[in-house]
């Protein structure tokens, strides 16, 4: 019998923290987040935000991490390993972990797609086509054309989207290919240095804006920045805003899709998780307040005033990054130059995150089948590939939406909350408490052993409630979606179901052949 | 921007640079561990 082929490792400490990191900052961060926080409560919502990050955030990155490099030591890189070998005695624990593969490939399939629109949109920047669009419809009619959702004078179909889409996929394919630390590690150590460059540019030049139209002396930067952070402190009495301000901490640091567990996997059980944790959310976090907080608010309140943003940013996030923003650049000096900044940012910041999404996949086919990394990315491509094409070819269709609501929503609450009591009450906080200390570069205050074991568990469990009531019920029940679209919705179901299905037999598979290894050996 | 406004992102910015800041400065220093 063949020995398990050696699992790769990171090259250094630095290396992880920026690959987490990467993972962590997303598009999210730059689109998301501000106008989350603008529309529940402005400076408010940071009462929630900040609140969720100390009691939620943190501690699930410092779980993940521990209980991804625990796993690792076994040989397990993706969560039903990783669970199975926190709770040996339960054989059904590692169904459970199903959810840490799957989650992610749902999010990979059409995040991807999206990724590909920055690319896209970079490119019009630098060749200078985004800079003579005119006017906000111009702006529309271009994304919807690009996105093939009408057929107009700047894309007569989706050609262009689906060249930067196939360009895009073979990158994110390429660096998985290359490995842990030959493509993962590499591409975030000079990523993420960029993409904060960028940021930093990005956001100087908007603070400097000051008041662009001299007729309209209140749209200046000040009460830009006021738009975001004046709070209104009756937003704190809404379950909504606290609830809002929860999930954009577990969108915003990665935490209960399974990537940090696959990450930290391939630490040493030397190697420091608390200082490394605590170092890629503290980056996170500067992305998202600092940088995020900077750009598409403010720059949109000084050329469009407080009325549009609004309007803007309810028809959608996408809109206020493709339409607003373009519309800005082309008001400023060197604003091409600006544009293609913007979109490289963005697309850096989405591709970090995408190869992460990709990972838990081919560590699961290398670790629990001893696939060789050739033959999982193969597997990982073909299959992503074809699952793609539903959300290029039926966006207006709501699949992206329906992908998103299971993989990026319900799985995440869920996850996280299973994760955490096995942590904390299974796995035993004492025992947890010393593994997360172990080659620990900080002391973790003593409170968060209080915090992990009793404050956070409840706090996911009243999310999952709450969320459950509010959303969940609701979209189960197809309630809000036309019924054009609900065959295209009930079709995207019986994919994900069928998917998990597939899972369950795998991880059922793996599960016997070890059992039988194990006999033969014996 | 009002003055709540301004303590707000004063406070917010405040935090997540010391903590940022700290981090990397522990990462970069090294642990010293043999």
């Amino acid at each position: 019998m063949s020995d398990k082929r050696p699992r790769d490792t990171w090259a250094s400490k630095l290396g992880i923290i920026m690959a987490v990191a990467g993972s962590a900052v997303g598009i999210g961060n730059f689109l998301r987040f501000p106008v989350q926080a603008a529309s529940n409560g402005g400076g408010a919502f940071m009462i929630p935000y900040f609140v969720s990050l100390l009691l939620l955030g943190i501690p699930l990155m410092w779980i993940e991490w521990t209980t991804g490099r625990f796993g690792g030591g076994f040989g397990h890189g993706t969560a039903p390993g990783i669970f199975h070998s926190m709770w040996e005695k339960n054989r059904f624990i590692k169904y459970f972990g199903i959810i840490g593969i799957f989650g992610p490939i749902v999010i990979f399939i059409y995040y991807a797609y999206i990724e590909s629109w920055l690319l896209g949109y970079a490119f019009f920047s630098a060749t200078g086509t985004l800079m003579q669009v005119d006017g906000q419809s111009g702006m529309q009619d271009f994304l919807r054309g690009y996105q093939g959702l009408s057929s107009n004078r700047y894309f007569p179909g989706l050609g262009t989207a689906y060249l930067f889409f196939v360009v895009t996929f073979i990158i994110n394919v390429w660096v998985i290919y290359r490995g842990i630390s030959g493509g993962i590690e590499k591409l975030c150590r000079w990523a993420m240095p960029v993409l904060l460059f960028f940021g930093i540019v990005l956001a100087v030049r908007v603070l400097l804006l000051g008041t662009p139209d001299p007729a309209r002396p209140d749209w200046n930067l000040s009460n830009g920045l006021g738009f975001l952070w004046n709070p209104d402190f009756s937003a704190l009495k809404s379950a909504k805003v606290w609830l809002a301000a929860a999930g954009q901490i577990f969108f915003t640091l990665s935490v209960g899709i399974g990537v940090i567990l696959t990450y930290a996997s391939y630490l040493k059980k030397h190697n420091d998780v608390a200082l490394s944790g605590l170092t890629s959310s503290a980056t996170n976090e500067f992305a998202e307040v600092i940088l995020g907080g900077s750009i598409i608010i403010p720059a949109a309140f000084v050329f469009f005033g407080p009325g549009e943003i609004m309007k803007i940013a309810q028809s959608g996030s996408f809109n206020l990054g493709f339409v607003t923003m373009p519309l800005i650049f082309q008001k400023i000096p060197l604003g091409a130059v600006f544009a293609f900044m913007w979109f490289i940012l963005l697309f850096l910041a989405g591709i970090t995150s995408s190869i992460s999404l990709a990972q838990p996949a081919i560590s699961f086919l290398e670790d629990e089948f001893n696939v060789t990394k050739r033959d999982a990315v193969l597997i990982f491509a073909t299959i992503t590939f074809i699952f793609c094409q539903p959300s290029i070819f039926l966006l207006g269709n709501g699949v992206v939406d329906e992908l998103d609501f299971w993989g990026g929503t319900f799985c995440l609450v869920l996850f996280a909350t299973v994760e955490t009591i096995l942590f904390a009450w299974v796995f035993g906080i004492d025992r947890a408490w010393d593994e997360m200390h172990a080659g620990a570069d900080i002391r973790i205050p003593k409170f968060y052993k209080y915090v992990i074991k009793y404050v956070t568990p409840v706090f996911l469990l009243a999310i999952l409630g709450a969320w459950l009531w509010q959303q969940g019920i609701p979209t189960f029940l197809m309630q809000g979606i036309p019924p054009e679209n609900r065959p295209f919705v009930l079709m995207t179901r019986l994919t994900l179901l069928g998917m998990l299905g597939l899972l369950a037999v795998l991880v059922n598979v793996a599960w016997r052949h070890r059992k039988a290894a194990k006999g033969e050996a014996a | 921007m009002n003055a709540w406004g301004w303590a707000f992102l004063s406070l917010s910015w405040g935090f997540i640079l010391v903590l940022a800041v700290f981090c990397f400065w522990r990462v970069t220093k090294g642990s010293g561990k043999r």
